[in-house]
């Protein structure tokens, strides 16, 4: 049974953030928001990898390695680390470092009046085309590595999460370069605990029914929200579990996609497909 | 003038010798608290080092009124794999004085849980916890939770900005702790014990070579992925109704076994397709033994790879009225 193995520092697993900074990410994310969608992107996407390490911090003593963290940006034709500080140009790195090294740490006020301290590990900086051909093959060839690094092909497998507002600029059907071709490489890779899960998120300015993990594309009018649903893993049992316990209602064979997700389906969506399976033990029920 | 002398240097040489002895009693008296044994009573390391307490009087001190029976205490605990023994997140103590015994397993996923579950098991074995004070023996080891840790420090470490989440979203633990008592007036002498069990610790009665109790759970299917924990933020306590109560008649020759649930699932799992597992643990007579067993057990894929411990405690006749109920000699015991 595939997607069973606990995240633990025997078995660390790998979660990748895949993210579009290619300049019409400055746009504005719908009619109603002034925040551009690069900043709304940056923003949950900081939060989830909050989130993220949390789950790993025990207490006084040194947070558990429990998975290697990434985050990588493509725009013209630069596919590179999005993280910066003492992070800068690492691609994939131990939760414990990742924690420790956020670029800044902020504090704000939350809604109950309380002020937390928020760290940033990457900012948005969007400019030029969208190389996302190149950068999903990079992200199969970083993947394909992390697997075959000793002590990783018994782990619950490495979980993408691609966040994209439009369509590749660097497709080339002489080489047959497609970014289904290699999101289709990316999901054929392995552990013995199943295939690596890749996940689309498709920000979009346009009108469209907001979609989170559906079954189908039908309902996708948008032709490359159709192509980022097809690039999509089918969520593993244990996530469909995490998805229904979320109130989200279903049907058979949902994908890891989503579409003209506002913030705060990307909040819900991101840490759904983060959650994997059982990080250290289990989780308290409250 | 000699008379004065001599008197002064008596006095002196009397006050030497009392300082003397009180030093070396609180000394002894403090590295027992830190983590070791005190006669029944298995201190495991709190979260402060010095406690904050000092106990009126050892238990060697201490001529009960018996209650006419005595225990043999004894456990065992593997970390899971990778993680050594003080990151160890189970706890088990045992207080022969109050005949009150306990174990706790730390969530993993949540902040200092092992500390959580150490003050849990220590404050169970030290006073009475029933239906009706539940939510305030709850509510003061929360606060002693939260006054233990040293959340100033914490937060003015750069690295970590994670303190307050930590104090917000606070410590869970299971809770598994029984009492055997005499039935008072009962004649011939008879004994009951009653326990209380939050989550999946589980304890199990063992009498004449067959099981007769287990508890809280019963059947395998009865194991669930996110099973009931005490929080140490109060506000993340739901209602008592989560707590489960049950109570059995006991006597000498009973054997008790308290296990967290790696172990009891796998105990359960045993029992249901017809075993004795019970036959198995209590075969084991060293930590050694019981440590290769559990490691066995992983490699074979029959328990889960997380904090593993038993406790075993066994029933038997009082040697002589009057005598503690177990005494340096017939108890042994470890800290986890």
């Amino acid at each position: 049974m595939a997607y069973k193995q606990e995240i633990s520092r025997k078995n660390r697993t790998c979660f990748l953030f895949v993210l579009d900074h290619s300049g019409s990410m400055n746009d504005p994310w719908s009619a109603s928001a002034s925040a551009k969608k690069a900043d709304g992107v940056a923003e949950i996407l900081n939060k989830t990898l909050r989130q993220l390490c949390l789950r790993c911090a025990k207490g006084a003593e040194p947070p558990r390695d429990y998975f290697d963290m990434g985050v990588i940006a493509y725009r013209d034709s630069n596919v590179e680390s999005a993280l910066g500080g003492k992070l800068k140009g690492q691609m994939l790195v131990p939760v414990n470092e990742f924690m420790r090294n956020p670029l800044r740490v902020v504090e704000r006020k939350e809604a109950g009046g309380q002020t937390v301290k928020f760290p940033i590990w990457a900012d948005p900086v969007c400019s030029g085309k969208t190389p996302m051909c190149q950068a999903l093959k990079q992200v199969r060839d970083l993947i394909e590595t992390w697997i075959r690094t000793p002590g990783h092909i018994d782990s619950y497998p490495p979980t993408v999460v691609h966040i994209t507002d439009g369509e590749a600029t660097d497709n080339d059907p002489a080489t047959g370069s497609s970014p289904m071709k290699w999101a289709e490489e990316i999901r054929a890779l392995s552990t013995k605990d199943g295939n690596v899960l890749l996940f689309n998120c498709h920000i979009s300015s346009a009108a469209g029914a907001v979609a989170l993990f559906p079954s189908g594309q039908e309902e996708l009018a948008d032709e490359w929200a159709q192509l980022l649903f097809s690039m999509s893993s089918v969520l593993p049992d244990n996530l469909v579990y995490e998805v229904r316990n979320e109130g989200l209602q279903v049907g058979p064979q949902p994908r890891g996609f989503g579409f003209n997700a506002g913030f705060e389906q990307l909040v819900k969506f991101l840490d759904i497909g983060t959650r994997g399976s059982s990080i250290g033990a289990r989780t308290a029920s409250t | 003038m000699f008379l004065i002398v001599l008197w002064l240097t008596v006095g002196l040489l009397l006050s030497l010798a009392l300082v003397h002895w009180f030093t070396v009693r609180i000394f002894r008296l403090w590295v027992q608290r830190g983590g070791g044994v005190r006669d029944g009573v298995i201190r495991v390391s709190g979260i402060s080092a010095i406690p904050r307490e000092l106990p009126a009087k050892s238990s060697s001190d201490v001529v009960l009124d018996s209650i006419g029976l005595n225990a043999r205490c004894i456990h065992y605990s593997v970390p899971k794999e990778l993680s050594t023994t003080e990151e160890n997140a189970d706890a088990i103590e045992y207080n022969l004085e109050n005949q009150r015994f306990a174990i706790a397993d730390g969530v993993s996923g949540s902040f200092f849980a092992k500390e959580w579950a150490r003050l849990l098991v220590r404050s169970f074995t030290e006073r009475n916890v029933c239906p009706a004070n539940l939510r305030d023996w709850t509510r003061l080891r929360c606060k002693e939770w939260r006054e233990h840790i040293d959340w100033e420090e914490l937060e003015k470490n750069p690295e970590i900005w994670w303190a307050e989440e930590m104090k917000r979203n606070g410590a869970a633990s299971t809770l598994l702790g029984f009492v055997v008592e005499k039935v008072p007036l009962s004649r011939p002498t008879s004994y009951r014990w009653n326990a209380l069990a939050v989550g999946d610790s589980c304890l199990f009665q063992v009498r004449d070579g067959d099981l007769v109790h287990a508890f809280p759970i019963d059947r395998f299917e009865r194991f669930s992925n996110t099973p009931w924990v005490l929080c140490s933020v109060e506000e993340l306590n739901l209602d008592a109704a989560m707590t489960q109560w049950t109570e059995g008649d006991c006597r000498s020759g009973d054997v008790f076994l308290l296990a967290t649930d790696a172990l009891a699932k796998w105990f359960i799992e045993r029992k249901d397709a017809g075993g004795k597992p019970w036959v198995e643990l209590l075969s084991l007579d060293s930590e050694k033994d019981f440590q290769r067993f559990v490691l066995d057990l992983r490699a074979r894929g029959l328990v889960r790879d997380d904090d593993t411990t038993l406790g075993i405690v066994k029933l038997g006749e009082a040697t002589k009225a009057g005598s503690p109920m177990g005494h340096r000699g017939n108890t042994e015991s470890r800290t986890v």
